[in-house]
Parts: C-alpha cells; structure tokens; sequence
C-alpha cells in the first residue's frame, strides 16, 4: 500500500505517490436517522452515492492511491466499493481501512499513524465532498513551501463567498479567518455563530484596536468585557492577538470565507494527532492547537478557490444546496449527463441524457404524457409518472413510481419511492422504500427514513422526521456510555458521540447555549401536540439534555423486524393481511400524528439544539432568514436616526419573551431593543471608566472598542456618553448595575426649585469638567454636535429610547441652561446651535417646546455673534 | 490488465473530460484500436468489425459530443472492409474452384461468397456519387451488413427459395466452426489483418503531421499586410499564423472568446512570436470585421453537410463575416471529419459547462433567497420561473453557407465537397455506430 521506496530521501521524494485519505464518516450525527441504516458517504445524491463523487474528483486530480477509511457501517462501504468500478481500475488504488471504534477524526488520524501507512503528502478530505476543482495549483504550492520550510505541515482549502445568504444556502456557520496578506498563512481559525458577530470581529479587527495582550487561546467564546456576554449572540466580540501585526506589516482578517474541507497534509499531521491524543476535530483542536502553540513553530496555510466548486454535504440544508448546484452544472463534469459514475442495477448502467431546462432523463423512464416536467429535475430509469403530474426541481430515482395528478416541487425521491393518487410533496427527503398514500400531503422539510409508509390523505407536519426505528433514550452515566458502545457494536457508533460533544459544549460560550435549546424545545412542542406516552417521556429527556451537561445518551437500534414486516403490509398488502396485522400495529405504537392512519414510522425528534428551520431539506422562511442576518441592518439603521428605537422587534422571533423588556426587568438584555441595549452598554463601559478612574485616553479606547464591535459612529457613543453624565447629576437608575451605584448621588435635586436647579447644573458642570473633553473626541462634527442636541432634547422629553426612563425629565426645566454650559464647555460650537435652531425652527409645535425654552439664549448668541462679525468688520 | 478494463477506464477519462481536445481523443481512440486488433484473435474480417464495432460505440457514448472518437473508428472500420473487398476480389477471381479452401481465407468470408449475387459485390465498389446516392443505403441496409449473422442472413435473403435448403445447412456449418473456433485453443487469425494493423500505424502517424501539414499551406492563404481575424485559442490556427509570419507580414486580430477567455492565450502566444497581434472583445466583432480581409477559425467537428460544430461565438463571427463578405475558412484536419448530419439523433452537439466561468457562484444565494420570498407570497407556483438560469454552451453550430473553405491536411474544399470526402474514408454502413439503430432500421 504504502510506496515501496526504500532508497535515499531524494528518489522517495521523486516517487511519491499521491494519496488521499478519504474519511467515510464525518463524525457527525447531521443525518440521523437516516446514517441508522445506511451510511451517510452511500446517501444518493442525484442519484449517485455521496462517496462517488469524492473518488470521482480525487481519480480527475489524478490520485494514484486513495485510502477509505472507514468507521461505522464499513462492511455496507466495503460492499459498495467491491461492486464498484474502483477496485477493477488500475489508477487509483482505492483499499479501505476499517476501524470500527473511533468515535472521532481525530481517533481516525491516531489510528491511521498507527498503521503507519502513509508517507508522503496526502490530501485529507472527508466523502461528503463534492468538488471539481483542479488540486493541481494547491499542491505545487503546498510542496514548495514544505520543501521550503518543513514546519508548513498543512494547507487548507477554502472557498469565498460575498454573499451573505450563501452560508445559509449551505447551512455552514460563518467563520473567522485571519491570513498573513502576503504568504497566505493561517493565523486565526474561529468558528462564528452568525454573520452578525463575523462583521463585528471583522471590524475590530481591522480597526487594530483591542490591543489585548492576553492570548486568543482555545477558540471558544470568549467576551472581552463581561457586558458583551450578556448580548448572546449578537455582540460577541472576538480577540486577535496583537502579536499578530508584530511580525508582518498586513493581516488580513476575513469573514468571507467558506471551508471546503479540503486539506493537503504533510505526513507530521498525523503525529501531531498522536502526540496530541485529545484532539478530537480538525477544526476545532488540530487546527486551534496548532495555531496556538506558536511556539512549535508548526504553520497552516491557505489555498483560495477561485471559480470552482467545492461544497460539503454536511447536513440536509447542504444536501439539497448541492443537489441543485449540481443539477444546475456547477460541478461540471460532475453532472448526470456525463455519466462520469457506475452505476449497477437491473436498469443497467448511468444513462442520462441533458434536455433543456437543466432536465435529466434517463434512457427509460415512463413518463405520462400529461405530466409536465419542470426545471432543474433528474428521474432515474424505470420511473413512472402518471398523468397530470406537475414534478419540478427534484430528484426522483430508479424506479420511483408517481400515480396521478400529484405536485412535486424541491423533493429527493431515492430509488424504488412509491407515491399514490393526488400527492402534493414539497421540499423534501424520502428514502428508498418510502411509500406515500393517495391524497397525502408532504409538507416542508419532512424526512421520511427508509420504509416508512405515510397513510393515505394524511397531512405530514413541517420538519417532521420519521423513520422505523425508534430512538431510545437513557439517561446513563459515564461508565455506561462505555457500555453502551460496547454493546451497540456499529449500529451506534455510527452516530452516538456523547464525548466529543460534551467536550464541545464546555468550549462554547454560554451565550449561544440557552438560546438553541430554546429553539429546539420550540421545534419539539411544535411538532408533537398529541404524542403518545413514549414519545412525551422522550421529548422531555432529549429537551433536558440540550440544557446541559447530564447529558442522555441516545442510543439506537436497527428498526425491529416486526415495524419493518409491518410497514410492509401497510404499504402494498391487501385488506387481509392489513386486518390481520391491525392488533400488531397499534402494538408497535406508530406515530399516528405524523404518519396517519395506516402509516408506518416513528417520530425522531430533533434534540441536539438544532433549528430545524435553518438546516433542513426546505429552504429557511424568509422571516427566519431575516432574523439571522437583521443585526446588520439594525445597527445600519440605528446608526442615522434615534426615533427607530421604538417598538419591540418583531424579528426577533421565538427566543425573545415580550415580557422581558419592561424597563425594570432590563437586565435581560437581550429582550429589549438593539438601541436601548446600546445605550446601557455604552452607559456601563462609561461608569465602569469613572468607577475605575480610567485616563481619558483608556477611557476612549473602551468606548471605540465598544463603537467597532457595534459597527455604530462616533455620534452614537457621543449621545449615550452625554445622557450617562446627565444621569450621574440624579440617582441611581434601574438598568444601572449595583456595583455601579456608589457613583450617583444618593438624592434628587429638585429641579422645579432655584437651588435644586443650581445644584443640579452644579453636578454637571463638574461631570463637564472631568468628561467634558472625552465628550468632545467623540463629537467629530458639526452634524454630531446637533445630534447630540437632538438627544438632550429627547432625554429631556422622556422620548425615544429614554421612554422608560423619565429621570430626565428633571434637567426639562435646566434646557437652555445646559445648552450654555455646553456651549461654554466648548463642548457644542455655536454654528451646531444655530443649525439645530434652524432645524428646529420648521418643526411641529409640539417639538418645538425646547426650541421656545432656549430662545433667550439663543437670542444671546446671535446678538454675541454679530457683535463678533461687528468687531471683526471693524477689524477689516 | 486486459483490454477491457483499459477500454473502460479509457471510458472513465472521456466521461470526467480528463482528456481534452478532439486530437488528444482521436490519437487515443486510434491507439485503443491498435490494441485491440494486435492482441484478440479474429478468425475473420467479420469478427473483428463487429468487435471494433462494439468497443466503438461504447468509446463514443462515453463523449457522445466528441465526435472525433467515431471518426477514426469508422476509419478503422472502413480499413477493415477495405482488405476484406481485396481479399474477396481476390477470392472470387481465384473461386472457380469453390471447393479449394486452402486458397483463400476459411470461414464465412468464403462461404458469404458463395451466395452473395455478383451485382452486390460491384455495387459495394462503386464509390458514392450522385447518381447512386439514393440506392447506396439502400443496399448496405440488406445487401452488406457488417455482423457475421447479417451476412448470413442476407446472403439467405439474395438466395432463390431453392437455394434455402443449402442455406440453412450453411447457416449451421458456420455456427458450428464459430463455436469450434472459440473453443479451440489458438483460432486461426485473420490472414489480412497485418495490413490492417499496418494501415492504422499509417493513421497513427497520419494525425501526428495533421496540424504541420495544415501550417503547411498557410502562404497559400495569407498574402502580405492582411488583417486576418480569428476567435479564442486553437493550436492548428495559431501554428498556421505561425507559419505565415515566416514569410509574410500581416496583423491578426483575436476575439478573446468569452467566458474562457482563451483568446487571451491565443493573443499572447501570437506576440510571443513576433505577430503584430490585437485583442478585442467578442461583442467588437462585427465592427472590427470591417477591417478583416479574411477569418480564420478553428473546429471542433465537420459535419456531413459542411456545417461545422466550432467553439460557442464562431457562429456570430461567422455570421459577421457574411454580412461583410469576408471569406470564412476553417482550419480543420480530416479526423474530425464526421458522416453524420446535425439532425441525427447521434449527434449531441453540445456540451453545456459550469456555470461558474459566467458568473460567479455568489449568485446562487441570490437567487435562493429571492425563491423563497415568493414562495411565502400568494404565487407560490411562479417563484420557480423568477430565478435566474446560467447556461455555459462550449460549441456552436455553424451552417454550410456560412463557410467559405475548409483547409484541411489535404487541401482547400468547400462545405459541398465534404460528401465527397466521407465516401474516401469511410464506408456507407457504418455511418451509423449504434448496432441497435441499425437494427431498428431495418425493421
């Protein structure tokens, strides 16, 4: 297997083979219930196993000897591979190394450099990868730099995208990647939560700020000040190591990028596994460790596509991503109608011919004539359609068979799917075997696993999974996890990796984990309204586990015979064979909610904190898809005008409790509006810097950091600086935190008597005094200036985001005089006050209250003014 | 490793475009063939048609739209009938002693003969011409068949219903040495098929001088200060400019053939010897064409009509020249000279590419996103025709009469000479490789 070079270093380097070792598991459990059955790398895609397409693309690049490696179901692998055209062909080699207990890639590494069989450079890609592009331009420019520098162990490929609904196309999370400009090296890997917190990382960064010292070690979530932590999601901001800019004059920070996982490996990859014997993932220990560990001196590169196609097929969003882009030729020569892959079967080999409208019809295929064919569809040989069918942007396989008058749109129809009279199906995935009842419907996102049958007229529910195994859950301690495995064999160590997973959650932040939980016992609830007593006892363990660390182990079993003999005889039996079976069934317990009456299946609930609307077969509703990406826009929006802040936001969808957001409550944070959040926090950063007697200057870097991470301007921080200084003149206010407190005074000046009024305006002037320049930096103009008008105006009012908090109503008879302690301050210039006058001055009535207060003042400086052009006259 | 799994791995290469260009499938197709006449044994001409026959038509459906694969199998199929006329002739001038099968070859070659009516046999001499156009198919579809069994049957079908007896019996003899041949251990080889073999090695080399012997004629067809236009990258253009410059001055302008952009090459290599070369984009053809005295293109296919099947965009230049009059020659070497017609079902004339050089794969989430608005809206069912479609067509039919010349290895035709050409190097009866068309047919 390995090469047989036994001479000097310089001929083996000549000889080299070009391997690739090929990971038929991914490690994941993306794909339950169907990897139950049947190995993900064997799910058709258009027809054509997953793993095919891997081998495909490795043979183009000219591979001369790929490694399968493969862990759970390896002997249903093995079978394919041994009926396979691969091991007839000479070039490439294809052999396949089985290793049934690793539970993890980085098990699999371990475990391959045991076996030492592997010498030279190789190409570690995982065979869900569905790719054309030329391996070629990577490589050389891997060899040439490990040639150079043997410390270059690894070059990742990946793939950019400036489109930010591509990842949610693929269901990919967003990344966070930092590259030196001029060598391409690796120099920060992190795994992002939303597109949201990538832009706020990216604009950190490229501000070069934070200059942090502490180290960005071990990837998880780290918040830089503890009130970030407190935003969840949205506002996590992510720490560079300044040390990066101390070496090289350009980093380039990017969040654009999309990893292939592709990767060319030097053969040290694999021991660094060995020395390193708890690295599970690729990603998120090889990769974090090795770039952490500066000290080994150890260096990862990239390599960008440019054009071509790579894309994974990780979870069911991914799967029907790639199933289009496919049909719609992104990954020519990997098309149907090459009919580049084997194909075995009683409908003899691959046979599709191109039509326009990106269709591909096999050879045989019964179509009714009656039955329109739409855009971007694949029907195997041996499928039957019947009449006035309307089929489009599908994959229907050999031998599936439509009865009439049915709607398919968006479905993944594997081989020998049987569906009746009147069917409309959107959006989704049945396996092999699946059979449909006449008049049923099949809604979004539903996946039906291998043999399940769905009882005539029967509405399926949205997301729902069903298969005929049942999942079984068991709350079970650490030595039984061992057992479990022991005991499970194959079956579930296909998927079942409690370890590696908990080691995951401790890693992320605490604020991602309550909301996915949220999201998946909405999902659950949802879906699950008349469940049986096994299915609620099921919901709830798996609802508690997403909470946390007493995890339930689930473990799972082949379908029992019985359900599957049963499913048979609701599929295709007569009336006496379905009677005689009746008492069977209700025995078996079907899930009658979901499958309807004379269906076969059990619900699989989704449980590992997994939206189902975000990764499913269906495309995201689009208010979902706004919920991800609106935090762009929102602070787009806040950043012109303060009057948006009004209104609770609706997007915000499921996780957020409308109750949360009364003023009191506010320490919930994320329940309330993005801009009153802004405010608090910039409020907070602020008294943390008076509490700790921060220099200006410090106290400037804060609230810059704060303003980047936010993405807001300068006139934003500027308004919550000035109301936080007014707010110092007063007590303590609700949102404020306790430790906090000591800085306001204990007592409310009243400010409808002169000595309140004087001893209020006498706190702020010395506020003034100590702030007052800090205030200034961040007012960069005259525009600025009149925005922060505009907000003395509104705290005054009690308008806007200050609504729940009328303290300010105190400073409403002060008005002019704070204007003129700004302006003696030189905090607001004149010309800010005349054009906010002007501004004012065709304004409502109603608004124009503080306008009227001022006059007198405003009266002043204009006569000051003239006086000034008077004396500048006489000057002239 | 046997021929078969060369033949399908060389499937497998053709099926991932892992060979590229019709000269590189062509040479390769003619080297399969080599090995698989000089390593199976064939007792006869009939065997080894049916053989090259068979591992044809799977090569060419492995790239139905490189046509080139089914040219130089037909040539080599037109080879072999080629010795087996000769050694009929030969047979039937020495046959006036039936019975002496030492003489001639064994088998059903002799025994064919012996009922086959003499008329057949001149008639399949004739070459194709105008006045036998009509009746040629004719007779190949019952008088010639390229199977063992065909043969048989046909020559059963010519014989008088008297003759039906010795026919049947004859039809066993053959069946019977068929099978005593494969069983027996070395089957005797087809005495003629060294001359085959040594034909095809002439083929061989044959494609190896094509694109010298094109460059050849280049002064005959560039005069001094022409401005010759041509369009993206083809090697045979580029060696033919090549070879003009040597002699003679004149400027080449090169459309850079989008979304390849190979034009870009073409230009490059042309000023790297010492071209006085301009690139221009595709949508400036028509205006720079008023300046050309004459374009040059490359060819992906010929077709028995005199249409071409050229790189997608040639047939808006082509058109750009006609309005111009400006003579369109095509540069093409005679293996990619094909007998088939651009509305036979065997032609695919078009092999359509990722999207990806067109656009960029951004546009995708776009479109995704856009879909799934409207699907929430009341017009669920139109969302589907909204979304954009990226179509990446690689070739381009050109019509006959959009051609001026061909400059092929053996000299200038015009499109009308082309059927004159097929008949030279391939017979009528295997214009068609699928055996199983031919079957229909005759039914």
């Amino acid at each position: 297997m390995a090469p047989k070079s036994k001479g000097g270093g310089a001929e083996e380097k000549a000889k080299e083979v070009l391997t690739a070792v090929l990971l038929a598991d991914s490690f994941t459990q993306r794909f339950r219930p169907i990897t139950v059955e049947k190995p993900k790398v064997l799910l058709p895609l258009v027809n054509v196993p997953l793993l095919e397409y891997t081998l495909e693309w490795l043979a183009l690049n000219k591979v001369e000897e790929i490694l399968v490696f493969c862990c759970a179901h390896a002997d249903q692998i093995k079978a394919h591979l041994a009926d396979s055209k691969w091991l007839k062909q000479r070039s490439p080699r294809v052999s396949t190394v089985v290793s049934t207990n690793c539970l993890s890639l980085g098990e699999a590494m371990r475990s391959l450099d045991q076996k030492d069989i592997i010498k030279g450079t190789f190409i570690l890609v995982s065979g869900d990868t569905v790719s054309n592009m030329d391996l070629g331009p990577a490589l050389a420019a891997h060899k040439e730099r490990a040639d150079r520098d043997k410390d270059a162990i690894m070059t990742m490929v990946m793939k950019p995208t400036h489109e930010p609904h591509q990842r949610l196309r693929l269901g990919d999370t967003s990344l966070l990647v930092a590259l030196d400009s001029s060598s391409q090296r690796l120099l920060k890997y992190q795994e992002l939560d939303s597109p949201a917190a990538a832009a706020a990382a990216a604009a950190a960064a490229a501000a070069g700020g934070q200059r942090d010292s502490s180290s960005a070690h071990h990837g998880g979530h780290h918040h830089h000040h503890h009130h970030h932590g407190r935003r969840g999601r949205s506002s996590q901001v992510w720490k560079l190591d300044a040390s990066l800019w101390s070496e090289r004059d350009c980093v380039q920070v990017r969040t654009d990028l999309i990893d292939t996982n592709i990767s060319i490996c030097s053969p040290e990859v694999l021991l660094m596994f060995s020395d390193n014997f708890d690295y599970q993932s690729l990603k998120r220990d090889f990769v974090a460790g090795t770039l952490s560990e500066e000290e080994l001196g150890k260096k990862i590169h990239c390599h960008i596509l440019q054009g071509e196609y790579a894309a994974r097929v990780h979870n069911l969003r991914s799967y029907d991503a790639v199933s289009r882009d496919l049909l719609a030729r992104w990954a020519f020569p990997f098309v149907p109608d090459t009919n580049v892959f084997y194909k075995a079967g009683p409908w003899g080999p691959s046979s599709y011919r191109y039509a326009r409208g990106h269709k591909y019809l096999e050879a045989v295929t019964g179509c009714s004539r009656s039955a329109q064919l739409g855009r971007l569809l694949a029907v195997g040989a041996g499928a039957a359609i019947g009449d006035g069918c309307i089929v489009s942007q599908s994959v229907l396989g050999r031998g599936v068979s439509i009865g009439k008058n049915c709607r398919i749109t968006g479905c993944y129809l594997q081989d020998g799917v049987v569906i009746g009279d009147n069917v409309t199906a959107s959006h989704a995935l049945l396996c092999e075997g699946v059979v449909v009842g006449s008049g049923a419907t099949i809604s979004p996102g539903v996946v039906l696993s291998y043999g399940v049958v769905v009882g005539p007229r029967h509405t399926v529910p949205a997301y729902a999974i069903v298969s005929l195994c049942k999942q079984i859950t068991t709350e079970v301690s650490l030595s039984d996890d061992e057992l479990e495995y022991a005991s499970a064999g194959r079956v579930s160590s296909s998927s079942g990796r409690p370890p590696a997973r908990r080691a995951r959650n401790s890693t992320s932040g605490g604020g991602r984990q309550p909301r996915r939980s949220n999201a998946a016992s909405d999902s659950e609830s949802s879906s699950s309204s008349s469940s049986s007593d096994s299915d609620s006892s099921s919901e709830e363990s798996s609802s508690s586990s997403t909470f946390g660390d007493t995890l339930g182990v689930k473990s799972m079993e082949k379908p029992s015979s019985l359900a599957v003999k049963a499913a048979q005889v609701l599929a295709g039996g007569d009336k006496d064979q379905k009677a005689q079976i009746a008492g069977q069934v209700s025995e078996l317990g079907f899930a009658v909610h979901l499958v309807g009456e004379g269906g076969a299946g059990y619900e699989w609930p989704m449980t590992d904190g997994y939206s189902a609307e975000l990764y499913s077969i269906a495309p995201p509703p689009m208010t979902l898809a706004e919920h991800v990406y609106d935090s762009d826009a929102e602070n787009d929006a806040a950043g012109g005008a303060s009057d948006d802040a009004a209104g609770p936001d609706t997007a915000r969808g499921a996780a957020d409790e409308p109750g949360e957001r009364s003023g009191g409550a506010g320490r919930g944070g994320a329940a309330l509006d993005p801009e009153t959040v802004f405010m608090q926090e910039v409020g907070e950063t602020f008294l943390r810097c008076v509490k700790e007697r921060f220099a200006e200057t410090n106290a400037v870097i804060e609230l810059n950091g704060l303003k980047i991470a936010e993405d807001r301007t300068f006139a934003d921080c500027a308004r919550y600086i000035f109301t936080a200084m007014l707010q110092l003149c007063l007590p303590c206010p609700g949102w404020v935190s306790p430790e906090y407190g000591c800085l306001f005074p204990a007592d409310a000046p009243d400010s409808s008597s002169k000595d309140g009024k004087l001893a209020l305006l006498s706190r702020f002037k010395q506020q003034l005094r100590e702030w007052g320049n800090l205030l200034r930096r961040f007012l960069r103009s005259e525009d600025d200036q009149v925005e922060l008008l505009l907000t003395l105006e509104e705290f005054c009012g009690a308008e806007g985001v200050f609504e729940a908090d009328s303290s300010g109503t105190a400073f409403a008879p002060l008005f002019a005089n704070l204007l003129q302690l700004l302006y003696d301050g030189e905090v607001v210039e004149e010309a800010a006050i005349t054009s906010w006058a002007a501004e004012k001055e065709h304004a409502d009535e109603g608004e124009k209250l503080f306008l009227q207060k001022s006059a007198a003042f405003l009266a002043w400086l204009k006569e000051a003014e003239e006086d000034d052009s008077d004396e500048e006259d006489s000057d002239e | 490793m046997n021929l078969s799994n060369l033949v399908e791995e060389y499937c497998t290469q053709l099926r991932r475009r892992q060979i590229k260009g019709s000269f590189a499938c062509a040479k390769k197709t003619a080297e399969v063939m080599r090995l698989l006449i000089t390593t199976q044994r064939h007792p006869d001409a009939a065997s080894l048609i049916e053989d090259v026959r068979t591992v044809g038509t799977k090569l060419q459906a492995a790239k139905p739209v490189e046509l080139g694969i089914g040219n130089i199998v037909r040539r080599v199929l037109h080879m072999i009938r080629e010795e087996q006329q000769q050694e009929q002739l030969e047979a039937s001038e020495g046959s006036s002693t039936p019975g002496d099968a030492s003489k001639g070859p064994q088998g059903p070659g002799l025994l064919s003969q012996a009922f086959r009516p003499g008329s057949n046999l001149r008639a399949f001499n004739r070459a194709v011409s105008l006045s036998n156009l009509l009746d040629t198919p004719a007779m190949s579809a019952d008088g010639l068949s390229s199977s063992f069994s065909g043969i048989l049957t046909a020559a059963a079908d010519a014989v008088a219903a008297a003759a039906a007896g010795d026919a049947q019996a004859a039809d066993a003899e053959g069946m019977r040495r068929q099978q005593s041949s494969r069983k027996g251990r070395a089957p005797p080889q087809w005495s003629s098929k060294n001359n085959v073999i040594e034909m095809l090695n002439e083929l061989l080399d044959e494609l190896d001088g094509i694109e010298q012997q094109i460059a050849q004629q280049a002064v005959e067809h560039i005069h001094a200060n022409e401005v010759i236009l041509t369009y993206g990258m083809s090697d045979t253009t580029f060696l033919f400019l090549k070879e003009a410059s040597r002699k003679r001055e004149f400027q080449v302008v090169v459309a850079e053939a989008a979304p390849r952009f190979d034009g870009h090459t073409m230009a490059r290599q042309l000023a790297d010897a010492k071209v006085q070369t301009t690139l221009i984009a595709d949508s400036a053809v028509f205006a720079m064409m008023a300046r050309a005295n004459k374009v040059l293109v490359g060819a992906h296919a010929v077709l028995a009509n005199g249409g071409v099947i050229a790189p997608a965009g040639v047939h808006m230049v082509a058109l750009a020249a006609k309005r111009h009059s400006i003579p369109f020659v095509v540069l093409v070497g005679l293996h990619k000279l094909s007998p088939l017609f651009p509305h036979d079902p065997d032609v695919t004339l078009n092999d359509f590419q990722s999207p990806g050089q067109v656009v960029d794969f951004d546009v995708l989430a776009e479109s995704f996103m856009r879909g799934d608005e409207q699907q929430q809206g009341p017009h669920a069912a139109a969302a589907e025709c909204l979304s954009v479609e990226v179509h990446n067509p690689a070739y381009d039919y050109i019509p006959p009469h959009l051609i001026s010349l061909f400059v092929t290895d053996t000299g200038g035709y015009t499109p009308a000479y082309v059927y004159r050409l097929l008949a030279e190097y391939y017979s009528r009866e295997d214009y068609s490789l699928d055996k199983e068309l031919i079957d229909r047919m005759k039914l």
